[in-house]
């Protein structure tokens, strides 16, 4: 049993984060245009290893929703050269195994090694990256599975909200927006999936970041024994640009799910992005928001477990989201208090004792962090421009706090956001009735393409 | 006087035992309450652990949850450190730090990740609330509403429902882990300040706990820093001894079936696992992993890399002063074949049984341990909880290795006895897990 979501999740977001030893960069292309990024770190003999394929569920077409999850799934279910059992078997003897993820940007797979094992890791990285075989029985269990654990009847509360939160913000003519459904998961054959994989994963559409305490000459040579042969038919960079999300009044929608214990609210704002000017000064104003919330909402009101306002953004979505979930009879209530705890935020003069505390968090949790994999996150250079990165801790030491007061009054305004809330519709009937404008959506509203 | 010893600076060298490079120390105040710290001065942080010896084992009916509530209530203030809502959060992420806990069965810990310069301040928060913390009504009732929430929320998910479920009737009446660690709500919403207090008196002293900090520091100080601070606590308590416990491994579960909220069917494995200190426990341990705990385990590669089951849950709490139960779920799509997924289960186990295992399993095992022990030399968290560990069950944090020492005295002939003791498909429990449409 754990406490402190708050803590926890600023954790997450942060401890997540950096190093006290700021990593040797070296960045390289091997011919075929796979790009290098080679983090020189620490001293003890490991590195974390993250391939990312720039292809994630921005680059689904129509009809496709699923695909990057489920290939990222099923580099690890067998290749030309392991089977499953094999490849399972050989990382664990490692001491590690393969994970791989696909998100709205990036597929990646990851995995930690002792350096000495390097090679040994890569052969599997490419094997599975390079020679995956979509077996047919592998990829029916998979989509199986998806049908299963993604059934909107079914699923838990908060997921549900995650869903239609992002059908209500982005919408179906938009790949974020579109979710994956039963009819359309059991056309899913490996003939498509291997023309998504042929199509996307390219040495151009990718990149390797090594972090940890390697010999630079060694794994070089590494590199290029597994990756240095790699040819693609489709031989570019897979671009995709997408509007960022608008989000210009406040609008509330709900989705049922009978038998519901609570209810699961989660709000999203417009945040800046990425590479915004306005980035840092947010992060800290976000940071004392989240504080803010948790004080009111939890330990004042009583009214849930945890609750917390996480920014992350990707590249084409610039949203900060707030969730948590209250008892049903708490809902309107807590919406209540959620409008009065925003608009007092926007209205206030953040506290310099407050301002220290964001600021002093933020700081800790990239100069605590050690673990090679913390490192590369960071550090990421796929994601972040390493020179600000590397400067974060100055770029920090130098914020004002009316620079974090004027983005506090930009951002945190009373007036727009998008709220979804699930739960179960026969117990909060009433409370529904009192919610101006509110959306109703079906279960079966996800399963549409486009 | 306090007594300060000085053990084992500079564990092994490269050999497989070696787990951790950083000299350790300790020593024990007067008042009972044991300090270990490890001079790890990779960076500038610290972790501070204090290890309460008191978890929902302690708990008697009408405060079934009073252990995991204090996790809650010991962050809201102390005679010295208090004011509204989290006060002890608020002053460690002052300091930039963080600060959480947990409670299991056996024990409660709280934590702080620091700067090390601030270790001292911490010692000062922890010894007044170990001395002196406040409780009030108004905060336990909002706390009470809390941890109602934190349940709920497991209530939300239908695998936490169906083993929430299945708890009810898995230990006899009068068993410490009768209950599981977060209650019963009725109970926990009329806990009342009295109650709190009593659990306080009963549990919550410099001889029933112990402090491990790992990180930039040098021990002297800490020792220094202790005796400043918790040496004047003079509370005393009796020694929590262990109790007697009904048999777990001739009780009949009364659950053949039950009735789940989701479109899948599992089979529910249940087997009784021998406590901390009895002869079995490390080579059940070892076969729990080997056969469906790790990702790379018997069953694992059987039925759900062969298509035949989405995933094995599998799990083998070893942090057991008293006998508990490993599970393991095999969580099946609901049309699949029940009846041949229970045949291969029972094949598995009993080659095990007759021809024992492939003494390679048990080497790629070890290997795979102590390749994440070197992982494992970042992280001051990781090394406060392994040492934490030893201290509690060892009595001796320098058997921080204990478990994977043991591990490599194991023969692979030694498992045959294990399986057929514990694993024997005709002494495990199944419970079938149906889908509500069925």
């Amino acid at each position: 049993m754990t406490k402190k979501i708050l803590s926890l999740t600023l954790s997450i977001l942060f401890f997540a984060a950096g190093a006290q030893e700021v990593p040797q960069l070296e960045t390289y292309s091997l011919k075929n245009g796979l790009k290098i990024y080679l983090l020189q770190y620490g001293k003890i003999p490991a590195v974390n290893v993250r391939f990312i394929i720039n292809t994630g569920k921005k680059n689904e077409t129509p009809g496709q929703q699923g695909y990057s999850e489920i290939t990222a799934t099923m580099l690890l279910k067998g290749n030309t050269k392991y089977t499953e059992e094999a490849q399972n078997d050989k990382a664990f003897k490692l001491g590690g195994e393969l994970n791989s993820r696909s998100s709205f940007d990036y597929t990646s797979i990851n995995a930690t090694f002792l350096s000495k094992d390097f090679d040994a890791g890569m052969d599997l990285f490419s094997s599975a990256i390079l020679h995956p075989l979509f077996d047919k029985d592998k990829l029916d269990q998979n989509i199986s599975y998806l049908i299963d654990y993604n059934n909107p009847a079914k699923m838990d509360i908060s997921n549900l909200t995650d869903v239609f939160s992002d059908l209500n913000i982005y919408g179906t003519t938009s790949p974020l927006g579109r979710h994956y459904y039963k009819t359309q998961l059991q056309l899913i054959t490996p003939d498509k999936l291997k023309e998504f994989h042929q199509f996307n994963f390219t040495p151009k559409n990718s990149s390797v970041i090594v972090c940890g305490n390697f010999n630079t000459t060694e794994i070089k040579a590494v590199l290029e024994k597994y990756f240095g042969t790699w040819q693609s038919t489709f031989s570019e960079v897979n671009g995709v640009a997408l509007d960022a999300p608008s989000i210009k009044k406040k609008e509330i929608a709900f989705v049922n799910r009978a038998g519901a214990t609570q209810c699961a609210l989660q709000w999203n704002k417009v945040a800046p992005s990425i590479k915004d000017k306005d980035y840092l000064a947010f992060r800290v104003a976000n940071t004392v928001f989240s504080r803010v919330l948790f004080a009111e909402i939890r330990e004042k009101g009583g009214k849930t477990y945890g609750i917390s306002s996480n920014y992350q953004p990707t590249q084409f979505s610039n949203l900060f989201v707030v969730a948590c979930s209250v008892r049903s009879d708490e809902m309107a209530n807590t919406i209540n208090l959620f409008d009065k705890t925003l608009q007092d935020f926007n209205l206030a003069t953040i506290s310099q004792e407050d301002f220290d505390k964001a600021v002093i968090g933020l700081r800790m949790g990239i100069i605590s962090s050690e673990m090679p994999e913390n490192i590369l996150s960071f550090y990421n250079p796929v994601m972040y421009d390493f020179q600000k990165r590397k400067n974060f801790l100055n770029d920090l030491a130098a914020l004002k706090i009316e620079d974090v007061q004027k983005i506090s009054k930009k951002y945190f305004t009373a007036d727009s956001y998008r709220l979804v809330v699930a739960g179960d519709e026969s117990v909060v009937n009433t409370q529904l009735g009192t919610l101006k404008g509110l959306v109703k959506y079906k279960a079966s509203d996800i399963e549409k393409d486009n | 006087m306090n007594k300060i010893i000085c053990i084992s600076v500079l564990l092994l060298s490269t050999l497989t035992t070696k787990a951790f490079d950083y000299p350790m120390k300790s020593t024990v105040l007067d008042n009972g309450l044991k300090v270990i710290v490890c001079e790890k001065n990779t960076n500038a942080m610290a972790e501070v652990e204090v290890w309460y010896r008191v978890g929902s084992k302690d708990e008697w009916d009408g405060v079934r949850g009073m252990a995991h509530m204090f996790e809650h209530m010991m962050f809201r203030g102390s005679k010295n450190f208090n004011g509204e809502g989290d006060v002890f959060i608020k002053l460690i992420e002052k300091m930039g730090g963080n600060t959480n806990a947990y409670t299991t069965f056996d024990r409660t810990v709280y934590h702080e990740e620091v700067e090390s310069k601030n270790v001292e301040r911490v010692f000062e928060l922890e010894a007044d609330r170990m001395a002196n913390l406040l409780l009030s009504q108004k905060v336990l009732d909002t706390e009470r509403q809390v941890v109602g929430e934190e349940l709920r929320l497991g209530q939300n998910n239908w695998y936490n429902r169906m083993a929430e479920e299945r708890y009810k009737s898995l230990y006899p009446k009068g068993h410490p882990y009768q209950v599981d660690v977060i209650g019963f709500l009725p109970e926990i919403t009329s806990f009342t300040t009295q109650q709190c207090q009593s659990f306080y008196d009963k549990f919550y002293s410099p001889n029933n706990a112990f402090i491990v900090v790992t990180g930039n520091v040098k021990a002297e100080d800490v020792f220094a820093y202790a005796k400043k601070h918790f040496g004047g606590i003079t509370k005393q308590l009796p020694v929590n001894t262990k109790k007697t416990e009904p048999d777990i491994f001739n009780y009949t579960i009364p659950t053949e079936e039950m009735v789940i909220d989701f479109p899948v069917q599992i089979y529910s494995y249940i087997v009784p696992a021998p406590a901390f200190g009895q002869k079995d426990y490390y080579g059940f341990n070892l076969l729990s992993e080997l056969l469906f705990e790790n990702t790379n385990s018997i069953l694992n590669n059987v039925l759900v890399n062969g298509n035949m089951a989405y995933q094995i849950a599998g799990q083998n709490d070893i942090s057991r002063m008293y006998s508990n139960y490993a599970t393991f779920d095999v969580v099946m799509q609901a049309t699949m074949g029940n009846a041949k997924v229970k045949k291969i289960i029972s094949k598995q186990i009993n080659e095990i049984i007759n021809d024992g295992l492939e003494q390679s399993l048990i080497d790629d095992y070890i290997s795979n341990l102590q390749a994440k022990q070197t992982f494992t030399n970042y992280a001051n968290q990781d090394i406060a909880g392994q040492l934490g560990f030893a201290e509690y069950y060892y009595n001796d944090y320098n058997k921080y290795n204990a478990m994977i020492d043991a591990y490599k005295k194991i023969k692979a002939d030694d498992l045959k006895q294990i399986a057929q003791t514990y694993f024997n498909p005709e002494k495990m429990k199944v419970i079938n897990c149906k889908p509500l449409s069925e």
